[in-house]
């Protein structure tokens, strides 16, 4: 093997080791946001017991359109078994995302964070960006995109997330 | 032929300055406006396509294209 | 009753400056892979204005209108890939110029191509685009068809994009491959058969520089070879080559009080025919209610002259030589407004466009204004729908 083979090598154990860590070990960033139109405020701690997807939206994003109702189902699916959808929404214009989701029936918690800093925090670096938390609220996987075919990948992993902290 | 160059080079120079001069990047979810459908590069391809047709076919020049970049930059 | 002498080369001569477009000028506006499956379908309504009577020595004063039916289908294919095919059919009536000449009193006048004539054209291309996380690489194809003339081009197309999704370069590709057969007209003589290759290619450079700003720049070439003439115009002798480059420059700038969206483009494009020209377009989109927005719309153009460009024909010049008015140094006008009514599974739009050229309009002055410049109006109305 040439060196720069070995190099590379190197870099995508180092790379891989690097993500593993941070997705092991990091324990989900705090926050508390207001929850649109409900009145009151949400924090982690509010959904600690519970696998959490935690998803960073904005209504002009269009494979963010794409996942909600995704998430919808999802979260029907699994809620019983301690599954939870917290979605943060970017939008800067509060208008614009309660526009679009008046004709989406979106039962999760919408939070909006107006100064964007939880983006930030978490280290978003593209819309959609999600964030699997275990019920110990520890980051366990990030999703980023997102496709059709997505809603079932996730739902393995939600599953074994849900097992995981049975056992 | 010189001249021609010439301005082809201050043009792609301007350019390049006008890009250095900025402050820090934008972030993924600060491009809201940038993914509106009137700011695209063809807002409405369809209608440009068209007014290409036209000009090119009436006109003594074509050409010129791009695609992609800006925009929403969503995964 | 109608026994109007058939002008073949009507439609080629309408498209006689560059036929057929490689697919990469036509199809090459990929954003972000669609999540919607999308029809869209436009018609468009194209009346070039009679010229002066005064000009006219022989024929008739009416030049051409173009009806235009656009159809568009963009979907997404599996989770990475999209598909959009393009179908366009246009009918026209009128006529062209066939020549130039120069009275005794040193006034252009024009002969014109018989009376009106009917004539159609169909064009349809096919392109394949694959995503992934740094950008996207597309493939089409086309194919184009006339009485006279029928074209086959494509292209390859790539993109890539910065992991900060600030940078993005693309580049593309194209080719052309154009067959000519003028329909033969008792008394003339016109070539059988003829061809051109034409092979095109771009490197493009788009920047977002804050929330509200982003820009492009890019280059362009081009190499036509073969068959260059116009086989209608009573004598037109040009180049067997022609190689073009075009930089142009794009700023999308959006005025969040206002709602409003800038849009500048700029191109300057030379080619070894001694042809520049500057291109300027500015369009304002004002957003009105969250459904409506308008957006008027001025663009500026202004070309020189081809080395080889007459102001009138003559039996007796030897050599390159054509009277061509889009060889001619003139200037053009263009103003209009698009109005859109935009809700999210569907869309109704309706554009309008004056142009106007004239000799005056040109950044240079010019001696002799060619008698053909054209002005034109064109209406457009189109539906978009989403599923």
């Amino acid at each position: 093997m040439s060196e720069v083979g070995l190099l590379k090598l190197g870099l995508c154990v180092v790379v891989v080791f690097l993500v593993k860590a941070t997705a092991l070990a990091q324990p989900a960033p705090d926050f508390e946001l207001p929850v649109l139109d409900q009145g009151y405020t949400l924090n982690l701690a509010d959904v600690k017991g519970k696998v959490v997807y935690l998803d960073f939206w904005a209504s002009w994003c269009a494979p963010c359109a794409l996942s909600l109702p995704e998430l919808e189902k999802l979260r029907a699916r699994f809620h019983d078994q301690g599954f939870e959808v917290v979605a943060i929404n970017l939008d800067s214009s509060l208008e614009d995302a309660r526009r679009f989701l008046k004709d989406k029936n979106i039962s999760y918690p919408i939070l909006f964070d107006q100064n964007q800093v939880t983006p930030e925090r978490y280290g978003v670096a593209g819309m959609p960006t999600a964030f699997l938390l275990d019920r110990q609220g520890q980051l366990r996987d990030t999703h980023t995109g997102f496709k059709k075919g997505d809603t079932e990948k996730l739902a393995i992993i939600i599953q074994q997330l849900l097992r995981d902290e049975e056992s | 032929m010189i001249k021609k160059c010439c301005s082809v080079l201050v043009f792609c120079v301007g350019s390049c300055l006008l890009a250095a001069c900025e402050t820090s990047p934008v972030k993924p979810w600060q491009r809201g406006d940038l993914a509106r459908a009137e700011m695209a590069w063809e807002p409405d391809p369809m209608e440009s396509s068209l007014r290409d047709h036209v000009y090119t076919s009436k006109e003594g020049s074509s050409g010129g294209v791009g695609t992609g970049g800006g925009g929403c930059g969503c995964y | 009753m109608n026994k109007n002498k058939r002008n073949p080369g009507a439609l080629a001569a309408l498209t006689g400056a560059a036929l057929a477009l490689p697919a990469i000028a036509q199809l090459a506006q990929a954003a972000d892979m669609p999540t919607k499956t999308e029809l869209g379908y436009r018609y468009s309504d194209y009346k070039e204005d009679d010229v002066d009577a005064a000009l006219v020595m022989v024929g008739t004063e009416e030049r051409y209108d173009i009806d235009t039916h656009q159809f568009i289908l963009v979907a997404p294919v599996g989770d990475s890939s999209s598909l959009t095919v393009d179908a366009m059919y246009e009918t026209m009536t009128g006529a062209s110029a066939m020549s130039v000449v120069e009275t005794p009193q040193g006034d252009s006048m024009l002969i014109m191509t018989g009376a009106s004539i009917k004539e159609e054209r169909t064009d349809l291309s096919a392109e394949l685009r694959r995503y992934d996380d740094h950008g996207s690489k597309a493939v089409a194809l086309g194919y184009s068809t006339e009485d006279d003339y029928e074209a086959i081009n494509g292209s390859l197309d790539l993109e890539r994009k910065s992991a900060d999704g600030i940078t993005t370069w693309s580049g593309g590709v194209g080719f052309s491959y154009d067959e000519l057969e003028p329909i033969q007209e008792e008394g003339i003589n016109r070539v059988i058969s003829e061809d051109r290759w034409f092979f095109n290619g771009y490197v493009a450079r788009a920047k977002v520089h804050s929330p509200v700003w982003q820009s492009q720049v890019g280059l362009y070439l081009g190499v036509y070879d073969g068959y260059l003439d116009d086989p209608y115009r009573s004598r037109d002798i040009r180049p067997d080559t022609r190689q073009q480059v075009a930089v142009n420059a794009r700023s999308r700038y959006f005025l969040s009080g206002l709602k409003a969206a800038l849009n500048l483009d700029y191109r300057f494009y030379n080619d070894d025919w001694g042809i520049s020209s500057h291109t300027l377009e500015f369009t304002w989109h004002q957003t009105l209610t969250d459904a409506l927005r308008i957006s008027p719309r001025i663009r500026y153009y202004s070309q020189s002259q081809a080395d080889f460009y007459v102001d009138a024909d003559s039996g007796l010049r030897q050599g390159e030589q054509s009277s061509d008015y889009r060889l001619s140094p003139y200037g053009a006008i263009a103003y209009g407004v698009g109005a859109g009514y935009y809700q999210s599974n569907y869309s109704l739009v309706l554009y309008v466009e004056q142009y106007d050229s004239d000799a005056d309009y040109a950044l240079k002055s010019v001696s002799k204004a060619n008698p053909f410049l054209v002005d034109y109006t064109l209406v457009t109305v189109g539906l978009d729908y989403r599923f």
